[in-house]
């Protein structure tokens, strides 16, 4: 009796768990179409990752972020499953010492990328933030989503990542700044708005991200 | 303030405006930024963008839709993850009574109605004193049990290549691993570093050295992984003391890993030594 007593509060408890961590799916499932660029391959990701959360459920400490636990098995789930075609080199050996330009376009080009209303990006240009993610190096693109979607803190991501908060930092800011140059390039092409000197001084362009992950493929 | 220094500030203040949009800036430097994005119509716009930016982001990532709906994926997510955790109670239980040797981790697809099974044949063992659980789990618990042991032979067999040369730098492991990693120095053969690297494992990590005994064509590889004992456990291994010392042999995929522990430390062995040969191996290292 004893023992079937000791049974169903383990039940219990992993349904409890099962329960509070199914609840993170969208989540889960959001970051895990990015990192994967393939529906079918994230929902694999998600299921896998949760079912080894449900299996290392013991070690899971109570009062902590279920959340943050969950990503960063998600993370090490992506790095374990995908390293043999080579891209958890860039998760870890990320080209982080690779220094990217500050130079950027005027005031009034900036204007023209957003919606005052909606305090977004021009629809037009929204709808280019997917492709423009997934140009990204997966370790800036990681770092992005972890920030804008989820809006873990940099301490948070780093431990996810397995990397200090200033690589974070590092990863966040060139990562947002080839996102910002892809969605211009984007805008350049359909006219929305003008060329400008200052950013072709300053840095090659849209063409920038193509060279940088080119050169990242022959450095790994 | 000239145009220089001007383009400077900005510059500066450029660097800090994506911490300060996430919220994440120093409270002295956040009061920098806002005082200079307030004067400073550029630097304004950036902000603005940044933060537009990252709204149409998190559109974009969010409004992906789950193929079947959401309901749906969470139940099968769900019904796996409780098939699985009765699985793993049921592996616990058997292995306390008679390890056995398991097998390799399925991806989910072919987990959920196998380990469903395996629920279904747990449930019935509790509710019944006697019947087929026994038979039917310890076979079906093959999937699940040494996926550790798995994993340190895969990563022996395809090496991914160092992050580290120099075995001073091996230190800056611990971090990340959450042990000190030094380099053992092995005895009963002479052994080359090559070189260290981290390696998440599960959902821990470990580092994982790598040594070469003897040269040219007849060189032997050998793998070092050092871990926390306390967060990760190889299942499928048999005891094989080398003198005093207590030593845990596993083997799989014609690889031999053995496992030692000094000082809460964990070192795990790979190579493509026999048994005998790889427990002494381990056995006779020096750790510091």
């Amino acid at each position: 009796m004893i023992g079937f007593r000791a049974d169903l509060k383990k039940r219990n408890d992993a349904d409890a768990f099962a329960e509070e961590a199914t609840s993170h799916i969208p989540a889960l499932y959001g970051v895990a179409c990015r990192l994967t660029r393939n529906p079918t391959e994230a929902e694999d990701l998600v299921q896998d990752s949760l079912v080894k959360a449900m299996r290392a459920r013991d070690q899971f400490q109570a009062d902590t972020n279920l959340k943050a636990w969950l990503f960063r098995i998600l993370t090490n789930t992506f790095i374990n499953k995908y390293r043999r075609g080579g891209l958890e080199k860039a998760i870890f050996d990320g080209p982080d010492a690779d220094p990217l330009v500050d130079g950027w376009v005027s005031a009034s080009t900036m204007r023209q990328l957003r919606d005052p209303e909606s305090a977004a990006l021009l629809p037009i240009v929204e709808g280019e933030v997917r492709n423009a993610l997934d140009a990204l190096p997966p370790e800036f693109r990681l770092a992005v989503v972890l920030s804008d979607v989820e809006e873990f803190s940099y301490e948070e991501i780093a431990d996810i990542m397995g990397c200090p908060i200033g690589t974070v930092m590092s990863r966040l800011h060139r990562g947002r700044k080839l996102l910002q140059r892809a969605l211009y390039s984007h805008a350049l092409a359909l006219g929305i708005v003008k060329a400008e000197e200052s950013i072709t001084q300053n840095s090659s362009g849209p063409t920038d991200l193509v060279a940088y992950r080119a050169k990242k493929r022959g450095a790994a | 303030m000239n145009g220089s220094s001007s383009q400077n500030r900005c510059r500066e203040i450029g660097r800090l405006v994506g911490t300060f949009v996430d919220g994440q800036l120093d409270p002295v430097s956040m009061v920098d930024v806002e005082e200079h994005v307030a004067a400073c119509e550029v630097c304004k716009e950036r902000m603005l963008l940044d933060r537009a930016t990252r709204v149409s982001v998190k559109k974009a990532v969010t409004s992906e839709a789950i193929p079947g709906g959401l309901d749906a994926f969470a139940a099968r997510a769900k019904a796996s993850m409780m098939a699985s955790a009765a699985m793993e109670d049921a592996r616990l239980e058997r292995e306390a009574n008679s390890p056995t040797p398991l097998a390799r981790v399925f991806g989910w697809r072919t987990m959920l109605p196998l380990s469903s099974a395996a629920a279904i044949a747990l449930m019935w063992g509790v509710v019944s004193s006697h019947g087929p659980v026994v038979g039917t789990s310890s076979r079906l618990q093959a999937g699940f049990g040494n996926d550790f042991l798995s994993d340190l032979v895969a990563e022996h067999s395809r090496p991914l290549p160092p992050e580290r040369t120099d075995p001073k730098e091996l230190r800056a492991f611990e971090r990340y691993v959450g042990v000190p990693v030094h380099p053992p120095v092995f005895n009963k053969k002479p052994a080359r570093f090559l070189g260290g690297r981290v390696l998440p494992v599960h959902h821990e990590r470990a580092a994982m050295l790598q040594y070469e005994l003897g040269d040219g064509a007849g060189a032997q590889r050998v793998s070092v992984f050092i871990y926390d004992p306390k967060n990760l456990h190889i299942g499928g291994m048999s005891p094989h003391p080398v003198g005093t010392a207590d030593v845990q042999v596993g083997q799989a995929d014609g690889y031999s890993v053995a496992v030692t522990q000094h000082g809460g430390v964990a070192y795990a062995v790979a190579s493509d030594m026999d048994a005998n040969s790889i427990a002494e191996f381990a056995a006779t290292a020096e750790t510091y």
